[in-house]
C-alpha cells in the first residue's frame, strides 16, 4: 500500500516535465534515390496525404526532447501506429530511438515490415505514440498515408462461429383454430340430436320402470346421479385429489344402496318368473 | 350386438337379400323382449352420436383433439358397456354367463360407466 | 378303494375347509415375508441407499413430488438436466412409481409416522414384491388350483430373475410394474372367465396404472389382443370374450391416453393398432353372432360371412393405408430391435450401448430361474392338456416372453412370472399325482389329478398330519397341505412340518401295496423336495452375491476374507457438492448423469434419459477428440468440470475406457467425417498400452484416464488392471484441463476445465511457459499480402 502511494507520488512530481517532438521530417524517394517529396511536419496540422508507390521508400526522422530544457531524451516506448479507419485494421511498429532522442524510421514498400496492416484504397492514419515512466505520455497525429492496396486479410478461422448471433426467434406451431361459431353451433346441435332419436325410440317401445321410485331403488339411482354430478364438477372446478377423495366417500353408501336395490330387483325378477 | 343397426345392413340389389334382411328385421321385432329393445335403442343412440362426432372431426376440424377423443371414446365406451350389459341380461345367453346375474350385470355396467366417465371428463380438458 | 397311507376321516368338511384356508393365509404371509426379507440383503450388507442409475432420478423426482405436491411435479421443468436445453420432466416420465411412493409417504405422514422419503423409496420394491407374490397366487389359482398358486407365489417371491430388479433400493419402474403386470393379467383372466364388465373395468384400471408406471405396458397392449385373436381363430368366441375385451379396451385405451408421456400414441402408432384391430373384429363378429341368432337362412349366413371377412379386410387395409399416409406412426426403432438383434447396433447405437439391451446369454437363464427353467416346458405342456381359455393365455405368454427374453437381457423380467406359473403348475401336478394316497387298482392317478383343479376350494383338508385314520376322500387335502408345506419349505421355515408329514408317511409304509407303493412316491417326492431346497439355496446365494450390490457402493473381499467397501462414487459426488459452484456444469458420460444430478446436485450435459442423441454424440465427440478440438466444445457448453470413471487401478471393469468405443460409435453417427471408429484400434485390437493408436492416445478420455497414473508406480511399468496391459511410463499431459479431484481408489476422476489464459495466450503455450520450456522464437506473420505476389 505504502509502496504504491509513494510510487504515485513520484509519478505526480515528475509529470511536470513532458515530452515534445523536434524537427519531424519525412522524405519519399524512389528506388533510384530521386526524392519525390520531402517536407517538415507540423504538429498542429496534418500535411497533404502522403502517397507511396509499390517500390517507394518513406523516411521519417525526428528528435524527442524534454519540453523544459530542450535536452534530447530516450522515451521508454516509441511506436508508430498505422490505422485504417475504414476497415479497423491497425499495425504498431516500434521505433528505435537513440539515447540522444534522435530517431529514424524507414518504410520500404518493396519489403514492408510485418506490422503494416492490409490496406485498401483508404488512407492509413499514422501517429506517433510516446510512453515513459517519468514523463506524461504523448501522442502526435503525423499524417495520412496512402499505400498500394493489398489483398483483403484472410478470415480468422473462428470468424465463422464467433460473432453476435441474431436473436433467437422461436417458431411455434400455428395455433389451431376453432371453426366459426356458426359451424360449431350447427354441429353441436347435430351431435345432440340423437337424444331426440333416443327419446323417440324409447317412447315407442314404451318400457315402464314400475319400481323406480320405490324406497329401495331411489337411493341407488340418486347416488349414481351424484357420481355423475361429481364428475361434471371435476371438469368445471375440482382437482384430482379432491375428486378421488369425494368419490371414495361417495362409493361406500353407493355400494350398500346398490346391493340393496339390486337384491330387491332380483327378488322381483324371481317373483315375476 | 346392435339390433337396429341391422336394418341398415348393406342390401344389394338382389331381391333375395332384401327378403333376408326383412325377415331378419321381422324376427328381431318378434323375438326380442322389450327390455332388450330398450337397451338397443340406447345402443342406436350411442352409435349415432359417435358417428356424428366422427363426421364432425373429419369434415370440420379435430382441433381440440383430446376433446374429440374424449367424446368419441365416451360414445364407443358407452356402446360396448351397454352391449355387454345387453349380452349379459339376454335370457338366451344365460348359459354363457353363469356367474353374472342381470343385477350383477347392471352393477358392473354402473361401475364401468362411472370409471369411463371419470376418464372422459379428465380428458376433456 | 385302497389307500397308500392312512388319512383322518373323522373331520367335518367345514373344519377342513377352514383349516385349509387358514393354512393358505399363513403360507401366503410367510411367502410375503420371505419375498421381502430376501430383498433386504442390500440394506444389510451395505446400507439403506438408492441403487444404480435410473433410481436416482426417480428418487429425485419423488422428492420433488413429496415436497412440492402433485401439480408442481406435473409441471416440473428441470433446467439442470441436458444443459443448456433442460427437460420437461412431467411430460417425459412414467409417473406411476413416484405417485405411488408419494401416496404412501403422505399416508404414513397422515398417520403420524414421520418416515423419510428415502426409506419409502428404498423399501418400495420389496413391499411390492410381496404383492406380486399374491397376484401370482391369484393368477395361478385361476390356472389350476390353490396349491399351484402357493407354489407359484413362493417361486416368484424368491426367484432371482425377479429379485434382480426389485431388491431394496432398486427404486425403478419395474419394481411396481411386475405386480401390475400380474394383476392385470389376473383380472383379464377373471373377466374372461366370468364375462364380467366389473373385472374388465378392473383390468382397465390396472392397465392404466401399468401405463402410468412402465414403458413395458406395450406388452400387455399386445398380449391381450393376441390372446383374444387366438381365441377367435380357434372358434372360441363367446359373449364373455366380447364383454371382457370390449370393456377393457374401451376404458383402458381412453385411460392410457391420460398419461402425458403416452399422449395420443394409442390411436396414432402402430404398436397399439393390434388392439384396435382386434376390438373392431370382435364388434363385427359379435354383431354377426347376433344376426345369426335371428336368421337361419343358409344364404344369409353366407352373405354374413362374406360381409364379416370383407369388413375385416377393409379395416386391416385401412390401418395400413393410414400408416402410409402418416396418420399412424410406423413402428419405432426400439420395436425393430426386438426382431432384428443387429438392428440397434447398426442404426441406434445408443440403445445397443446399454448392456441390458444385449441378447441374453444362455447361462443367465439358469442363473435367474434355476430349476424352474426345466419345469417351465412341462408346465406349458400341462396347459395343453386342459386347454381352457386361460391356458391358451399362458401358452401364448410363454412363447412370446421366451422369445423376448432371448433377445434382450432386460426382458427376462417379463419371462420370469410365466416361468413361475408354469413351473408351479407342473410341480403341483407332480405332487398331486404322487401324494394322492389312492392305489392304482382301477384307474391311474393321472386322470384323477387332472380332474381336480376346478374343485379345489370345496375339497377337505386335514387338521394335523399326526392323526392317522384312513379315508379315501382326503386325497386332495394331503396334496394341498403338502403344497403349502413345500412352499413353506422354500422359506426354510416350515421344514419341521415337512419332516413331520414325511414321518407320518413313513409310518404308513406298512400298508404299502400295488404298483405305486410308498417307495416310489417317496423317491419322487424327496427328489422334488431336494430340488426345491437347492432352489432356495441357489436363490439365496445369487441374491446375496450377485443382485444386492447397489453399484454406488462397491465391495471387495480382501485376501483374508474381510470385506472392503469402496465408496468412491459418493466421495466424488460429495466433493462436487461441497467444492464447486452451484451452477457449475459437469460433463460426464450419460450413465452418470442421474447420479450427478441426484447426489451432487449439479447441472449435467447428458443423462440416462437419452432423449437427445445429438447432445450425447457431442459429449462423445468431446471425449474422443484431442484436447484442442475438445476444448472449444467444452467451453461452448459452459462445462466447468469433467467427470470420468477409471477402474484401471483397482480393476473395476465398468469404467469409461471400456465404454469408450460406444462414445466413439455414437459420435461417429453424427460426425462421420471427424470421428472414425477404426482409428481407435491398432490393427484391429483395442489397446491402451504403448501400442495404442494415435487417435486413442490423443483422445481426451485416454488422457484423463491415465493422467499421472504412472506416478503411482514409482518409476515401474504401470499396469492397467482392467485391461491387463502395461501403460507407458511416460503418461499423457494435459494442457486445457487440470486435475481437480481423484478419489481414494481412483475410480472417479474430476477435471476442471481451465478458463481462458489471463494473458490471452493459447492455453497450450501458457502451460509450456509455466513448465519453464523455452518458447521457440518465431517471427510474427505479416497479415498483409501483396496483390499478385
Amino acid at each position: 500500500m505504502v509502496w504504491q502511494f509513494s510510487w504515485l507520488l513520484l509519478a505526480a512530481t515528475v509529470q511536470a516535465a513532458s515530452l515534445s517532438l523536434q524537427s519531424p521530417r519525412f522524405t519519399i524517394s524512389t528506388p533510384d534515390a530521386t526524392q519525390l517529396r520531402s517536407d517538415t511536419l507540423s504538429l498542429t496540422e496534418k500535411p497533404e496525404p502522403l502517397t507511396l508507390g509499390p517500390t517507394d521508400t518513406l523516411k521519417l526522422t525526428f528528435q524527442i526532447t524534454e519540453s523544459d530544457e530542450g535536452k534530447g531524451v530516450q522515451p521508454h516506448q516509441t511506436f508508430l501506429r498505422f490505422y485504417d479507419k475504414a476497415s479497423g485494421e491497425e499495425g504498431i511498429q516500434p521505433v528505435r530511438v537513440t539515447p540522444g532522442g534522435k530517431a529514424k524510421f524507414e518504410l520500404n514498400m518493396v519489403r514492408p515490415p510485418a506490422s503494416i496492416p492490409p490496406t485498401t484504397h483508404n488512407p492509413l492514419e499514422v501517429s506517433l505514440i510516446l510512453g515513459s515512466f517519468v514523463h506524461a505520455p504523448a501522442q502526435y497525429d503525423l499524417f495520412d498515408l496512402y499505400l498500394p492496396a493489398s489483398q483483403t486479410p484472410a478470415e480468422h478461422p473462428d470468424e465463422a462461429s464467433f460473432h453476435v448471433l441474431p436473436a433467437i426467434k422461436h417458431t411455434f406451431r400455428p395455433e389451431q383454430k376453432s371453426p366459426p361459431q356458426f359451424v360449431s353451433a350447427v354441429f353441436a346441435a347435430t351431435v345432440l340430436s340423437p337424444w331426440l332419436v333416443l327419446i323417440g325410440l324409447w317412447s315407442k317401445i314404451g318400457v315402464k320402470v314400475p319400481n323406480l321410485f320405490s324406497l329401495s331403488i331411489i337411493p341407488f339411482t340418486a347416488l349414481l346421479g351424484a357420481f355423475e354430478v361429481l364428475l361434471v364438477w371435476y371438469w368445471v372446478d375440482l382437482k384430482l385429489g379432491q375428486v378421488l377423495l369425494y368419490g371414495g366417500i361417495l362409493a361406500i353408501p353407493t355400494v350398500f344402496a346398490g346391493k340393496q336395490a339390486l337384491y330387491a330387483t332380483g327378488e322381483w325378477r324371481a317373483g315375476r318368473k | 350386438m346392435a339390433g337396429p343397426k341391422s336394418s341398415s345392413k348393406p342390401s344389394t340389389a338382389s331381391s333375395e337379400t332384401y327378403v333376408a334382411v326383412s325377415t331378419l328385421w321381422k324376427s328381431y321385432l318378434d323375438q326380442t323382449p322389450d327390455r332388450l329393445k330398450f337397451i338397443d335403442a340406447f345402443l342406436a343412440f350411442t352409435v349415432l352420436s359417435g358417428v356424428l362426432q366422427f363426421v364432425y372431426c373429419v369434415l370440420v376440424t379435430n382441433f381440440p383433439f383430446n376433446a374429440f377423443l374424449a367424446g368419441f371414446a365416451s360414445s364407443v365406451g358407452q356402446f360396448v358397456l351397454t352391449a355387454s350389459l345387453r349380452a349379459q341380461v339376454n335370457p338366451e345367453n344365460r348359459s354363457e354367463f353363469k356367474e353374472v346375474s342381470p343385477e350383477r350385470a347392471f352393477a358392473d355396467f354402473a361401475l364401468g360407466s362411472i370409471v369411463l366417465h371419470f376418464f372422459v371428463f379428465n380428458f376433456l380438458g | 378303494m385302497p389307500a397308500a397311507y392312512p388319512l383322518p376321516s373323522d373331520l367335518s368338511p367345514v373344519t377342513v375347509a377352514n383349516t385349509a384356508s387358514l393354512l393358505r393365509i399363513i403360507a401366503l404371509a410367510l411367502i410375503s415375508g420371505a419375498a421381502i426379507a430376501s430383498r433386504l440383503f442390500a440394506v444389510i450388507n451395505f446400507e439403506s441407499i438408492i441403487h444404480e442409475f435410473d433410481p436416482w432420478f426417480n428418487y429425485r423426482a419423488t422428492k420433488v413430488l413429496a415436497s412440492q405436491g402433485f401439480y408442481e411435479f406435473w409441471n416440473w421443468f428441470d433446467p439442470t438436466a441436458w444443459y443448456p436445453l433442460g427437460r420437461v420432466v412431467g411430460g417425459t416420465i412414467y409417473p406411476g412409481l413416484m405417485a405411488t411412493s408419494g401416496v404412501i409417504y403422505n399416508l404414513l405422514h397422515a398417520l403420524n409416522l414421520p418416515v423419510d422419503i428415502r426409506n419409502v423409496c428404498v423399501l418400495l420394491a420389496p413391499g411390492f414384491s410381496a404383492l406380486t407374490a399374491w397376484a401370482t397366487y391369484m393368477f395361478t389359482k385361476e390356472m389350476k388350483d390353490e396349491s399351484a398358486g402357493l407354489l407359484a407365489a413362493a417361486f416368484i417371491g424368491i426367484v432371482p430373475g425377479y429379485i434382480s430388479r426389485s431388491v431394496a433400493g432398486s427404486y425403478d419402474n419395474e419394481a411396481i410394474a411386475i405386480f401390475l403386470l400380474m394383476f392385470t393379467f389376473f383380472a383379464w383372466i377373471k373377466a374372461l372367465k366370468q364375462g364380467s364388465a366389473f373385472w374388465g373395468t378392473i383390468t382397465a384400471v390396472f392397465y392404466f396404472y401399468m401405463v402410468a408406471a412402465w414403458g413395458g405396458y406395450a406388452f400387455i397392449t399386445n398380449m391381450i389382443p393376441l390372446h383374444a385373436l387366438v381365441l377367435l381363430l380357434m372358434g372360441r368366441f363367446t359373449g364373455r370374450l366380447y364383454v371382457a375385451y370390449s370393456s377393457w379396451y374401451a376404458i383402458g385405451t381412453l385411460s392410457s391416453m391420460q398419461v402425458p408421456f403416452v399422449g395420443f400414441q394409442p390411436v396414432r402408432t402402430s404398436e397399439h393398432m393390434a388392439a384396435l384391430g382386434v376390438f373392431g373384429l370382435l364388434q363385427i363378429v359379435a354383431f354377426g353372432q347376433l344376426v345369426r341368432a335371428h336368421v337361419s337362412s343358409k344364404q344369409f349366413q353366407e352373405l354374413l360371412l362374406a360381409a364379416v371377412i370383407s369388413l375385416g379386410l377393409i379395416g386391416f387395409f385401412g390401418i395400413v393405408g393410414l400408416t402410409y399416409k402418416g396418420w399412424i406412426a410406423p413402428w419405432t426403432g426400439r420395436f425393430y430391435s426386438l426382431w432384428d438383434t443387429g438392428y440397434a447396433k447398426k442404426y441406434i447405437p445408443i440403445i445397443a450401448s446399454v448392456s441390458e439391451h444385449q441378447p441374453t446369454a444362455w447361462p443367465s437363464f439358469f442363473m435367474d430361474l434355476h430349476f424352474l427353467i426345466f419345469l417351465f416346458p412341462a408346465g406349458v405342456v400341462m396347459c395343453f392338456r386342459t386347454l381352457r381359455d386361460e391356458h391358451i393365455f399362458v401358452i401364448i405368454y410363454a412363447v412370446v416372453a421366451s422369445y423376448f427374453a432371448g433377445v434382450m437381457v432386460r426382458l427376462m423380467l417379463t419371462l420370469t412370472p410365466v416361468v413361475c406359473v408354469s413351473a408351479a403348475v407342473a410341480l403341483s401336478s407332480l405332487m398331486d399325482t404322487y401324494l394322492d394316497p389312492t392305489e392304482p387298482s382301477v384307474e391311474d392317478d393321472k386322470s384323477e389329478s387332472s380332474n381336480t383343479p376346478s374343485t379345489g376350494t370345496s375339497a377337505s383338508r386335514p387338521a394335523t398330519p399326526a392323526t392317522s385314520k384312513k379315508t379315501k376322500k382326503n386325497k386332495e387335502k394331503e396334496k394341498e397341505k403338502e403344497a403349502s408345506a413345500s412352499a413353506g419349505s422354500v422359506l426354510s421355515e416350515l421344514v419341521s412340518n415337512v419332516t413331520s408329514s414325511a414321518v407320518a408317511a413313513k409310518s404308513a409304509t406298512t400298508a404299502e401295496r400295488g404298483v405305486f407303493g410308498m417307495d416310489t412316491r417317496l423317491v419322487v417326492l424327496l427328489n422334488s423336495l431336494g430340488l426345491l431346497l437347492f432352489f432356495v439355496v441357489h436363490c439365496t446365494w445369487v441374491t446375496s452375491n450377485a443382485y444386492s450390490s447397489p453399484s454406488v457402493v462397491l465391495s471387495s473381499t480382501s485376501s483374508d476374507g474381510g470385506k472392503n467397501l469402496i465408496d468412491d462414487f459418493r466421495e466424488a459426488y460429495h466433493w462436487l457438492r461441497q467444492n464447486t459452484a452451484e451452477d457449475a456444469v459437469v460433463m460426464s458420460w450419460w450413465d452418470y448423469g442421474y447420479q450427478i444430478a441426484g447426489m451432487a446436485d449439479r447441472p449435467t450435459l447428458v443423462d440416462n434419459n437419452t432423449w437427445n442423441n445429438t447432445h450425447i454424440a457431442t459429449v462423445g465427440k468431446a471425449m474422443s477428440s484431442p484436447e484442442d478440438i475438445a476444448y472449444p466444445i467444452l467451453r461452448k457448453h459452459d462445462v466447468s468440470y469433467v467427470l470420468i470413471i477409471f477402474g484401471g487401478l483397482i480393476g473395476y471393469s465398468g469404467d469409461d475406457i471400456n465404454k469408450f468405443l460406444w462414445m466413439v460409435r455414437i459420435a461417429q453417427g453424427v460426425w462421420p467425417d471427424e470421428i472414425q471408429e477404426p482409428n481407435y484400434f491398432n490393427r484391429g485390437e483395442y489397446r491402451v498400452d504403448s501400442e495404442a493408436s494415435p487417435a486413442m492416445r490423443d483422445s481426451l478420455m485416454y488422457k484423463m484416464s491415465y493422467y499421472r497414473f504412472a506416478e503411482l508406480f514409482g518409476g515401474q511399468q504401470p499396469v492397467d488392471r482392467v485391461r491387463g496391459q502395461h501403460v507407458p511410463v511416460q503418461g499423457p499431459t494435459l494442457d486445457y484441463l487440470e486435475e481437480a479431484y481423484t478419489t481414494e481408489n481412483w475410480i472417479v476422476r474430476i477435471y476442471e476445465v481451465k478458463k481462458d489464459d489471463v494473458l490471452g495466450r493459447d492455453l497450450k503455450i501458457a502451460n509450456a511457459f509455466n513448465q519453464g520450456k523455452k518458447r521457440k522464437r518465431t517471427k510474427p506473420m505479416s497479415r498483409r499480402k501483396a496483390i499478385g505476389a
